[in-house]
């Protein structure tokens, strides 16, 4: 390795970015030579200084005071928005509930009667067709899938979030 | 940047203010001052420093894994400065100009020049790479990641920002 290859590669060797094998030529030119050696020495100097230099940027003595009062005054404002959304809802929803009901109350009893024959078949459909304990155990397999189904629905709308946030 | 109490964390993630304030007492120094290392103008650093403990109170609940607070708080402290620069920045400098520039633009600061100065006077994308590295210890992968940019062209910044930094300090 000569001089300008070695200089070349001087930051990655110092960072640890160069493979075992051209960390350990670099090592070996920097042993034999000075000028090189030089460089990797003000290098690594330029890093501690970079540091230094970045801690003793002054932070303004009230910044965390602004910041905290800015956080609570957003708080307050989603807290308010909120309440006046919820109450806007229940304002607009008592007509539509009024003008509807008839209709809401009709759905309702069709959900509850619907179900109803739904597990009225199921249970009789277990309890003629398989053993007892074999229709217990396909009914428990079937309510922990509907779970699982529930809960990987909500993990997947959860990491959606959380990626919308980091973006 | 030091890691914080995980039962710290857990308490803020219940929406205990008192220990939100202590968190912002914690990281409001390393938050700053890589903001201002970034956007080097006090009023958008504290400007971007209280986005960032903005975006921390809405979304510290949906972090999943508390131990990675560190890396999660780091990426978006990078993300919200790297955001604002773009928008002070509307068009970035080809890397193949980047050292023609620094040459026809020599610079007049005295031989005493601190070195924040010094920093600051390097070419924006030296100084974005300079401290995701040096400031933020991000490993080439991750800054080319973040930068979108290819690894090649984070060796040649890296490099060439010491080898800048190296020569304006000389001057």
């Amino acid at each position: 390795m000569n001089c300008s290859e070695c200089k070349a590669h001087i930051s990655e060797f110092l960072d640890g970015e160069l493979s075992e094998l051209s960390s350990t030529i670099v090592r070996k030119h920097l042993l034999s030579c000075s000028d090189c050696q030089r460089l990797a020495d003000e290098f690594s100097s330029l890093s501690f200084e970079i540091e230094q230099a970045m801690d003793s940027i002054q932070v303004p003595v009230d910044l965390e005071e602004r910041i905290l009062t800015s956080i609570r005054l957003e708080h307050n404002t989603a807290s308010k928005q909120v309440w006046l959304t919820g109450l806007t809802l229940i304002l607009l929803g008592i007509p539509i509930l009024a003008l509807f009901y008839s209709f809401f109350l009709g759905s309702l009893r069709l959900v509850y009667k619907t179900s109803s024959v739904l597990i009225h078949t199921w249970l009789t459909l277990i309890t003629i067709a398989v053993p007892p304990m074999l229709g217990l155990g396909i009914t428990l397999v079937v309510t922990l899938v509907a779970a699982l189904g529930v809960y990987s629905l909500r993990a997947l709308l959860k990491g959606f979030q959380v990626n919308e946030v980091l973006l | 940047m030091i890691m914080i109490d995980l039962e710290l964390i857990k308490q803020v993630r219940s929406g205990n203010e008192e220990a939100f304030a202590r968190l912002l007492k914690h990281y409001t120094p390393y938050v700053y001052r890589t903001a201002f290392a970034f956007l080097h103008e006090e009023h958008e650093s504290e400007d971007v420093a209280q986005e960032i403990f903005l975006k921390v109170y809405r979304s510290i609940r949906e972090l999943q894994d508390i131990s990675a607070f560190n890396a999660w708080l780091k990426r978006i402290i990078t993300n919200s400065c790297l955001d604002r620069l773009r928008k002070q920045r509307p068009t970035p400098v080809p890397d193949s100009q980047l050292n023609q520039i620094v040459e026809q633009n020599p610079s007049k600061w005295d031989q005493h020049i601190e070195m924040q100065e010094a920093i600051n006077q390097l070419i924006p994308e030296y100084r974005e790479a300079l401290i995701l590295r040096e400031w933020q210890g991000y490993d080439y992968q991750e800054i080319a990641t973040l930068l979108s940019i290819p690894l090649g062209t984070v060796k040649s910044r890296i490099h060439g920002a010491r080898v800048q930094l190296r020569k304006i300090l000389s001057e």
